[in-house]
């Protein structure tokens, strides 16, 4: 994973990436329960997932499709306007 | 007497460069290219080092690094190995680990104990009586232990460096070489890194190969994407094939995309009785010797031959012009008959189905050999005894990258059986070991990357693996009196694995750790391999069930300081550091910035700086505030999505106080919100928290499809508190804005220009009088400062430091987030809670928020005291209650103003209680001081000063 073959800039080290996680759990859900769970019982099973990646030097987002388990990269994207990829 | 050769083909010495040197107090004198041990062998002296344990006699074993009985010690550096370190022109060298010099080492008197000194005997013996441990403890300690560390020693910092390249060849040996010259031929950005001075590994003492190392060589210098590493080592081979090289000018961390391994196989000693005796040495080692440095390392040799390389050794000696005495065929060892029989014309002795076996000494170096055979005894006298039994695979970083190994019968060596994507090894570790098969792999396993990298490539087919044994399986001879060491860095006899077994430790891991063998500074490179030989011939079990050892990172020792790299410690200054500096500032540190703590001039009680707000005025530079700038037609959704609060209804104009909470709920920022216009506004928040700011709101934004644009401004704008009773005063003249409570209300904002400088003026309160916080350009800070001082000395202008500005804002009960709240606070424990309006529809944390505010179980709260005790009290000191511990104090000062202590405190209320009156908080001298609890500002409670701005 060392690596980030991104389409915006290029080949890039994961070094100059920081990774948050699934966007802000349960923030688009305006039901409260909902919203909750997301942020209180995050999905932690090793699979593959969709993830907000943050490069610092060009400032802009990024959703990687990383398999947890693996930890390898299957995809790469600008985060503008995908939405939250954890809100069905 | 020397002991140089007339010149060899390819050496790596200059006979035109002399360096002279000391060893242990005497002058030598080597060549440009000599390593230390190179020059001490060509000088004659064989004694080069002593053991770790019975302190024996030790001189070179693998001239190669694999082994540690070389280690010196200079003025400046400690644990050198001289089998590879060059020498140095006026360097004094002595032996690590000796109790009155190399030759005359006291501590060799604990090898007549070493019969009573088993393995495990330090475990079971000295933690008994206990009071006797630290005698033992002691002294223990001062006869092991190699170099010794001198606090004198010059602090040298190397740099850390970052490579990236498709291909990572580690190891320049002939396969190594192959692939990485067909790898650059096609142009791909190939990395060689090799640990020795030039390329080439065994192929200098290779028969036939000199004209193609010649031409290789010229090559590698030709080939423009190709980069060779010399004198450094793979460390380690991590997750995503990320290797570590260290070289003795740092570590240098290498991305590839793909990494082959060419790192060849590492000799293995024979053990017999005397096995460690200056003068026995691999095969592989009189060679290095001979072909690098044209160094003879005996005058008459006998070779001790376990496999086929034996013979080629001996043959390639002797047509280097060496003398060899005899050869002894290990039990089993059946070789060709050709060679031996050139030996044999040669005038070699050769003595078959050797049975027993030692070295013999005189004053500890070696001076014959003794052996049986077929019932008959030989004693051959001899100053050299080579041996050449077998060879362990260099695989340790193929390991380390997932490959699984499995053990060859017909070659009796472990070769990769399968290896993970990306990882890729060719010649003798892949259990290739002709030389033109060597070259053929890397040439295969070249094209094989070539492909996987999508670059056109021919198909080379990968050559056999050898079908002849290259290793004796058993080279082991059991000795009555022992001392024929398996691991040379720990003196371990086989006699103590043996030991090992019958206390139950007969695994291969078990059996490492109870003797320490393999555990030395060379990590088992010569004494693993025999180790789990040795066991498997007693347990009766195949290579494959034995198994092997985890042969974990780094592969040779690397100094702290290559990992260490350089301290580089970010700081940043801002414009006005000059200023500062002019006004006699003493700096603190927050975050990465440098930020004025106060000024020399404090007055005689220090507290001219606080009474310039208080009575007149002061500024501040505050240019360090987190400063965000947001245009778009969503900015105000941004901003009530981000910020805890209710922005929607900010009119152009003004400005609010905002929070922003993570998910979880936790304050994590503060700060000021003004709104220039209706699709613009600009935020300043904490110093160090501005780019995590950044993050969110862009996350947000992003999250959301926001048509906003956030623009970090942090370091694009300086700005000034200018503070006090006297501050409108003071900024009126210069400003055509005018500063009245009606023109330019507390929380307004205004652009405008100040002494003409363009200027963004925020009417704020944080210290607790008039203030106008002024932003302006980067570059005209300075000259806003400057200009200040010129016009504020009559109105009684004081610039004031971060220890004045946080007792002001304590007196005004302002909490300062991460500093008076944790990494858990929300805004319902302090008095921030109105400030969530947990009836927006979405904003970050508010699910948790939501959920937070009936969980209440402590306050962040104000408290006052004038009891005794008072004065010593301090952040962190405990609040008490019922003798429990129930809180800490986050901030505390001694008001001058208001002439008593006030602070900030968190008090735990567990079951939801409601608050009490007073808290008592344990000062550092123990006393307990009572406090009243008090919600609100200590000074000018109204706000009435900061609002109406009195005078």
């Amino acid at each position: 994973m060392k690596i980030f073959d991104c389409p915006v800039l290029g080949p890039r080290p994961a070094s100059e990436f920081l990774c948050a996680g699934s966007a802000i759990p349960g923030m688009q859900n305006d039901d409260l329960a909902g919203a909750r769970h997301a942020v209180y019982f995050g999905d932690a099973t090793a699979k593959v997932k969709r993830e907000w990646w943050f490069h610092r030097a060009s400032q802009l987002w990024f959703i990687v499709s990383r398999d947890t388990a693996t930890d390898a990269v299957l995809d790469i994207g600008p985060a503008a306007g995908s939405g939250d990829p954890h809100v069905a | 007497m020397s002991h140089r050769l007339p010149p060899q083909p390819g050496e790596w010495i200059a006979r035109d460069a002399p360096l002279g040197f000391t060893f242990e107090g005497k002058t030598h004198t080597g060549w440009s290219g000599d390593t230390v041990s190179s020059a001490l062998l060509a000088a004659g002296v064989t004694v080069l080092g002593r053991s770790f344990k019975y302190h024996r006699r030790r001189g070179v074993l693998s001239a190669a690094n694999h082994d540690a009985n070389v280690l010196l010690q200079t003025a400046t550096d400690l644990n050198l190995r001289g089998d590879v370190m060059p020498v140095i022109a006026g360097e004094s060298y002595t032996a690590v680990n000796t109790f009155g010099g190399l030759l005359r080492d006291k501590a060799q008197l604990i090898e007549l104990l070493s019969r009573l000194l088993p393995v495990g005997f330090y475990y079971k013996t000295f933690h008994r009586p206990r009071r006797l441990f630290p005698f033992w403890e002691r002294l223990i300690r001062r006869l092991s232990g190699l170099g010794r560390v001198h606090p004198g020693f010059p602090v040298a910092r190397s740099p850390s460096r970052r490579l990236y390249c498709d291909c990572l060849v580690i190891g320049a040996g002939p396969s190594g070489l192959a692939a990485a010259l067909r790898l650059a031929a096609a142009g791909v950005k190939v990395v060689l890194v090799d640990e020795n001075a030039k390329p080439g590994g065994s192929a200098a003492w290779t028969a036939g190969a000199e004209s193609w190392l010649a031409s290789a060589s010229a090559s590698v210098t030709g080939a423009p994407t190709l980069m060779l590493v010399s004198e450094a080592f793979a460390a380690g081979l991590y997750s995503d094939l990320e290797v570590p090289l260290v070289g003795r000018d740092g570590m240098t961390l290498v991305t590839p995309r793909r990494v082959l391994v060419t790192t060849g196989v590492i000799e293995q000693p024979a053990v017999f009785r005397n096995n460690d005796l200056p003068g026995v040495m691999l095969a592989s080692a009189a060679q290095r010797l001979v072909a690098r440095y044209a160094v003879a390392p005996f005058t008459c040799g006998v070779m001790l031959a376990g496999n086929q390389d034996a013979l080629v050794s001996a043959t390639w000696l002797l047509w280097r012009g060496l003398a060899l005495e005899a050869v002894l065929l290990l039990p089993g060892f059946a070789p060709e008959a050709e060679p031996l029989a050139e030996l044999k014309a040669r005038g070699v002795r050769v003595v078959r189905d050797v049975t027993s076996l030692e070295a013999l000494p005189e004053q500890g170096v070696l001076v014959g050999v003794r052996c049986e055979a077929g019932g008959h005894e030989h004693r051959i006298a001899c100053d050299g005894l080579l041996m050449s039994v077998g060879w362990a695979p260099a695989s340790q970083l193929l390991h380390q990258g997932g490959a699984r190994f499995e053990h060859a019968a017909a070659l009796d060596q472990r070769v990769p059986a399968s290896l993970p994507a990306g990882l890729h090894a060719a010649g003798r570790v892949n259990g290739v070991h002709d030389f033109e098969a060597r070259l053929q792999d890397g040439e295969a396993a070249a094209d094989e990357i070539l492909a996987s990298l999508g670059w056109p490539s021919a198909r080379t087919p990968r050559p056999d693996r050898a079908q002849v044994a290259h290793s004796h399986p058993r080279p082991f001879f059991a000795h009555p009196r022992g001392k024929n060491f398996v691991d040379f860095d720990e003196d371990i006899q086989l006699h103590d694995l043996e030991v090992a077994c019958r206390e139950g430790f007969d695994n291969v891991e078990l059996l490492k750790r109870y003797t320490t063998n393999g555990m030395g500074p060379s990590q088992g490179k010569h004494s693993n391999l025999n180790a789990a030989r040795w066991l498997a011939d007693r347990q009766g079990l195949g290579m494959d069930a034995v198994g092997a050892t985890t042969a974990r990172p780094f592969y040779h020792p690397v100094p702290m300081g290559a990992l260490a790299g350089r301290r580089i410690r970010p700081q940043a200054h801002g414009a006005l550091e000059v200023r500062h500096r002019e006004a006699g500032v003493v700096w603190m540190e927050a975050g990465a910035w440098l930020r004025p703590r106060r000024y020399a001039d404090g007055g005689t009680d220090g507290l001219a700086e606080y009474r310039a707000v208080r009575e007149a005025v002061g500024m501040i530079d505050v240019s360090t505030l987190g400063k965000l700038e947001i245009f778009g037609r969503d900015a105000v959704r941004l901003l009530e999505l981000g910020f805890t609060g209710r922005l929607a209804n900010l009119k152009p104009g003004r400005s609010r106080y905002v929070l922003m909470c993570d998910q979880r709920g936790t304050l994590v920022d503060d700060g000021l919100a003004a709104r220039l216009g209706e699709h613009h506004f600009y935020l300043t928040g904490g110093s160090g928290h501005v780019q995590a700011t950044f993050r969110q709101l862009t996350q947000i934004a992003a999250l959301y499809d926001l048509q906003v644009e956030v623009v970090d401004r942090t370091r694009q704008m300086s700005a000034l508190n200018v503070a006090g009773p006297r501050a409108r005063a003071m900024l009126q003249p210069h400003t055509p804005q005018p500063l009245d409570d009606q023109a330019f209300p507390f929380t307004e904002v205004r652009e405008t220009t100040l002494f003409g400088l363009p200027a963004r003026m925020m009417r704020v309160g944080f210290v607790g009088e008039t203030g106008f916080e002024v932003h302006v350009r980067y570059n005209d800070g300075p000259v806003l400062w400057q200009a200040l001082q010129a016009a504020g000395p009559s109105l009684g202008l004081r610039p004031f430091g971060v220890d004045t500005q946080r007792l002001l804002r304590l007196e005004k009960g302002h909490l300062i987030v991460g500093h008076d709240t944790d990494g858990v606070m929300h805004p319902f424990e302090t008095p921030l809670a109105a400030l969530v309006a947990l009836d927006k529809p979405q904003f970050l944390g508010k699910a948790a928020l939501d959920l937070l505010q009936h969980q209440v179980t402590r306050r962040l709260i104000g408290f006052e005291t004038t009891a005794a005790g008072a004065e010593a009290l301090e952040e962190c000191h405990l609040i008490l209650r019922h003798g429990e511990i129930s809180g800490r104090i986050t901030s505390v000062a001694r008001s001058p103003v208001l002439g008593k202590t006030v602070g900030l405190a968190v008090l735990e209320l567990p079951s939801g209680e409601s608050l009490p009156g007073h808290i008592e908080i344990r000062n550092a001298h123990g006393q307990l001081v009572s406090a009243a609890l008090r919600e609100g500002a200590f000074y000018d409670p109204g706000n009435t000063r900061q609002q109406e701005g009195a005078a």
